[in-house]
């Protein structure tokens, strides 16, 4: 019995060391591919005049963002007759615990303004908040590499010293 | 497929003033064809009642009284938000030229213009007011004008009427009929639908649509890549659109064209239908009523045009 504590005492300190490192990975993950998918927006606003629901309807179609936390809380609050506005800040919130609290308050800025003004005015908009967000993925990058090393040797570490008490 | 209605125009509207014109009877739901809504102020229709200022409890009264629903700066903006699509850049020519189109349904707008040094307009900002015209199908209305465009009965053909005579409603219901996949002998119809209003709910047409195109452009399209034998264009206005219309009819091409005009004398004045009446090609011309909609008041055939 004192084994198999010892060795759940082990295992847990290696998920939390593990998981804490994952979250970094996913958040850093999750602003690149949003980040992807802003470009996408403003290369299909310099290009033509899709509107917006039709063009995020077909950007969630697209496999490279079917994973897209914000982007699927987005179309399906659409999707059920919700306003663009509405269904915006809806989906801003819901993917606050995967963007970050910074990553969801550029969300909610720009949900504020796009679609509001004319061409020059959204391209000018798209590249603030472009700029803003490689700002974000740099330095997520940065914590996922300064602190997801140490969460998981925090949590190995953890586990081990755990382990050698408990046994 | 575009439903059309009452429910349909007032889709764009928030929910709390939406409300409000869904409590109206169904009466004057039905009768309704304008709904003016304008920045801090009451929301008025329009209609075969005439006017009247929508109350809280969801009746209509002929003064604005303490009970009058008031349209908000937030509700306005929503409602016009809503009618772009939530993408004001897609629609900036269709502001330039004054309209919106919401389900099929024109929407009216005016704000503040946004001249360049020269005095062209270039934009429009703070939407002010908004009038959502009511767009309905009425199957069958334009029945009695079906022989003018079977069996070579008239070339070409003007439905002249006064605003909100039904002059759209009788296009939709005449392309319709002349298109429909149940007839022998279909004509090749293009539709230049510039303000995205004419396509209809039906969903087999032999007929193809021009949708937001330039009137002129469309023409010459149609003509040089879709061998028409007739073009269907609602409201003819500038000079350019006639010229386009007489390279058409000068292409042997038949013409069914919407113009505002409310008697025969104001539709002879006007110096764009003389041009297309000095082509000879417009042998008849349709005057509709006021009211009701749809109501056809005269057709003027042969000398009575040409000799005006």
């Amino acid at each position: 019995m004192r084994e198999f504590f010892a060795l759940l005492v082990l295992f847990g300190g290696f998920a939390l060391g593990f998981s804490a490192a994952d979250r970094l990975r996913r958040r850093e993950k999750a602003l690149c591919a949003l980040r992807q998918m802003l470009l996408e927006v403003k290369l299909s606003l310099s290009f033509g005049s899709v509107p917006l629901p039709v063009l995020l309807n077909k950007l969630s179609a697209d496999a490279r963002f079917t994973h897209e936390a914000f982007l699927s809380a987005l179309t399906g609050a659409l999707q059920n007759g919700e306003a663009l506005p509405a269904a915006w800040k809806t989906a801003a919130d819901s993917a606050a615990s995967s963007l970050g609290k910074e990553g969801s308050a550029l969300l909610l800025r720009l949900g504020a303004v796009l679609g509001t003004t004319d061409k020059p005015g959204q391209l000018e908009l798209l590249s603030r908040e472009l700029a803003a967000l490689d700002g974000l993925c740099e330095s997520a990058a940065k914590k996922r590499q300064r602190c997801g090393a140490m969460y998981r040797a925090a949590g190995a570490f953890f586990g081990f010293s755990a382990f050698l008490l408990v046994s | 497929m575009e439903k059309q209605g009452f429910e349909s125009a007032v889709g764009c509207v928030p929910a709390a003033l939406k409300e409000k014109l869904l409590l109206l009877p169904e009466s004057v739901r039905a009768q309704c064809f304008e709904i003016r809504l304008r920045k801090a102020q009451p929301v008025v229709l329009f209609g075969a009642f005439g006017c009247g200022v929508l109350q809280t409890d969801g009746s209509l009264s002929k003064t604005a009284g303490p009970a009058a629903v008031i349209c908000t700066q937030e509700q306005l903006d929503a409602a016009f938000h809503c009618c772009c699509e939530y993408s004001v850049y897609a629609h900036e020519n269709d502001l330039l030229r004054g309209f919106l189109t919401f389900h099929g349904n024109r929407v009216g707008l005016v704000g503040t213009a946004v001249c360049d040094a020269a005095g062209n307009l270039t934009a429009v900002r703070d939407v002010t007011g908004l009038n959502l015209r009511v767009a309905r199908d009425v199957p069958g209305c334009a029945r009695i004008l079906l022989g003018l465009f079977r069996d070579g009965a008239a070339q070409s053909v003007i439905l002249a009427g006064p605003p909100a005579s039904g002059k759209t409603t009788m296009l939709r219901d005449l392309i319709v009929s002349l298109s429909s996949l149940e007839q022998p002998n279909a004509q090749k119809l293009c539709v230049i639908d510039a303000r995205r209003e004419l396509l209809t709910s039906h969903a087999a047409l032999n007929c193809d649509f021009y949708r937001g195109y330039p009137m002129e452009i469309a023409i010459e399209n149609a003509v040089k890549t879709m061998s028409p034998q007739l073009i269907v264009c609602d409201e003819i206005a500038t000079k350019r659109e006639v010229d386009a219309i007489c390279y058409g009819v000068n292409c042997g091409v038949r013409f069914l064209v919407g113009v505002h005009a409310s008697s025969k004398a104001e539709l002879l004045r006007r110096a764009q239908v003389r041009r297309l009446l000095e082509t000879r090609a417009f042998d008849r011309a349709v005057l509709l009523a006021p009211s009701p909609v749809g109501t056809v008041s005269a057709v003027l055939a042969g000398r009575t045009l040409f000799d005006a």
